[in-house]
C-alpha cells in the first residue's frame, strides 16, 4: 500500500487513469500465519482489455516505472497501429516481448494473433476450493534462450507477450494464481473498500 | 515528462468491430463521479470497474483496476 499512498504515484495515476478495485479472494490467519492475501494492478483500456499488470505489492518507484511504461507503450502502439485494433494488439504484445528481453534477457516470440480460446467447460482452469472453474489456464510462449524467469514482472511480460488485450476476467486467474501463487477463491467481486482497516477519505 | 505525454492518445475498443478511437487526454477533466474515495491512499477510486470504464471513456483516460485479497495496511498481510 506504500506505493498507493505515495503523492507522486497518486498524481500520475489520477492524471492518466480512472481507478477502481475488486476483491478476488480472501485470506485467513491460521496459527499466526497468513494464508493468502495479495494484490494485482491491472492497466486496462476503457472496455476492460488488459494492457499491463503489476503482480504483487511494489514500492512507489516500481509503480511509477510500470505506469509510465503503460502510457509510453500505449502511445507508441496507437501511433503505430493507425486505427487498426489487430495491429494495436500485436504491437502491445511485441512491446512486452521486447521488455522481457531487454530487462531480463529472456527471449520469447510474441503471439500476434489470438488462439482459439476454449471455454471454461473444456479448458484447463483455475478452480476454487470446491472445484468450480473460475478462469482459464493460459498457455505461455516458450522461452527460446533457456533463461529462467524468476521475477514476477518478467513473468507478467512473458504472459502478456501472448495475452495482452485480453479481457480482465480471462486473465486474472493466470495472474493471481499462476504468477502470485494465491488461490483464486471467487470471481472478482465488488467491495466497499480495498483497505479494510483504513478510514475512507 | 509532461511534454512526453501531452499528446497521449487513448484507445477504446468498441463492440465486435473493435473500432479504434483516439483522443488527446491532456485536456481531460478529472472524473466527475461523486463517489470517489481515496481509502487512505493517494489514488482516487470510484466504486466499480464498470463506473471506472464509463468515466475513462468519457474522460479519455485508461482504467486501473486493483484486485485485492488482503490487509494492505499491514505489509505483513499482503
Amino acid at each position: 500500500v506504500n506505493a498507493l499512498a505515495n503523492a507522486e504515484v497518486g498524481k500520475f495515476v489520477n492524471k492518466y487513469f480512472v481507478s477502481s478495485f475488486q476483491r478476488v479472494g480472501s485470506f485467513q490467519i491460521n496459527k499466526g500465519q497468513k494464508q493468502g492475501g495479495n494484490v494485482a494492478t491491472y492497466f486496462c483500456t476503457p472496455d476492460g482489455r488488459v494492457l499491463h499488470v503489476i503482480a504483487g505489492p511494489v514500492d512507489a518507484k516500481a509503480m511509477l516505472k510500470e505506469a509510465n511504461w503503460v502510457i509510453e507503450k500505449t502511445k507508441e502502439a496507437i501511433q503505430g497501429s493507425k486505427g487498426n485494433a489487430a495491429k494495436f494488439k500485436a504491437l502491445m504484445r511485441k512491446h512486452h516481448a521486447e521488455s522481457l528481453e531487454s530487462e531480463f534477457g529472456v527471449r520469447v516470440t510474441p503471439v500476434l494473433k489470438d488462439q482459439i480460446m476454449q471455454n471454461l467447460e473444456t479448458a484447463s482452469a483455475y478452480r476454487d476450493s470446491k472445484g468450480r472453474r473460475l478462469a482459464p489456464v493460459l498457455p505461455l510462449p516458450p522461452i527460446e534462450n533457456g533463461k529462467a524467469v524468476p521475477a514476477k514482472s518478467a513473468q507478467v511480460h512473458r504472459l502478456m507477450a501472448a495475452h495482452a488485450l485480453m479481457k480482465i476476467e480471462d486473465l486474472y486467474g493466470a495472474i493471481f494464481q499462476g504468477i502470485l501463487g494465491e488461490t483464486v477463491t471467487t470471481k472478482p467481486v465488488q467491495a466497499d473498500t480495498p483497505f479494510t482497516k483504513r478510514k475512507s477519505g | 515528462m509532461k511534454h512526453l505525454y501531452a499528446t497521449l492518445l487513448i484507445l477504446t475498443l468498441v463492440g465486435p468491430t473493435m473500432k479504434l478511437f483516439a483522443a488527446d487526454v491532456k485536456t481531460a477533466p478529472r472524473p466527475t463521479s461523486s463517489e470517489t474515495a481515496c481509502h487512505g491512499t493517494a489514488i482516487e477510486f470510484v466504486n466499480t470497474p464498470v463506473e471506472a470504464a464509463k468515466l475513462a471513456g468519457q474522460q479519455k483516460k485508461l482504467v486501473l483496476v486493483l484486485h485485492v485479497s488482503g490487509y494492505f495496511e499491514d505489509p505483513n498481510f499482503t
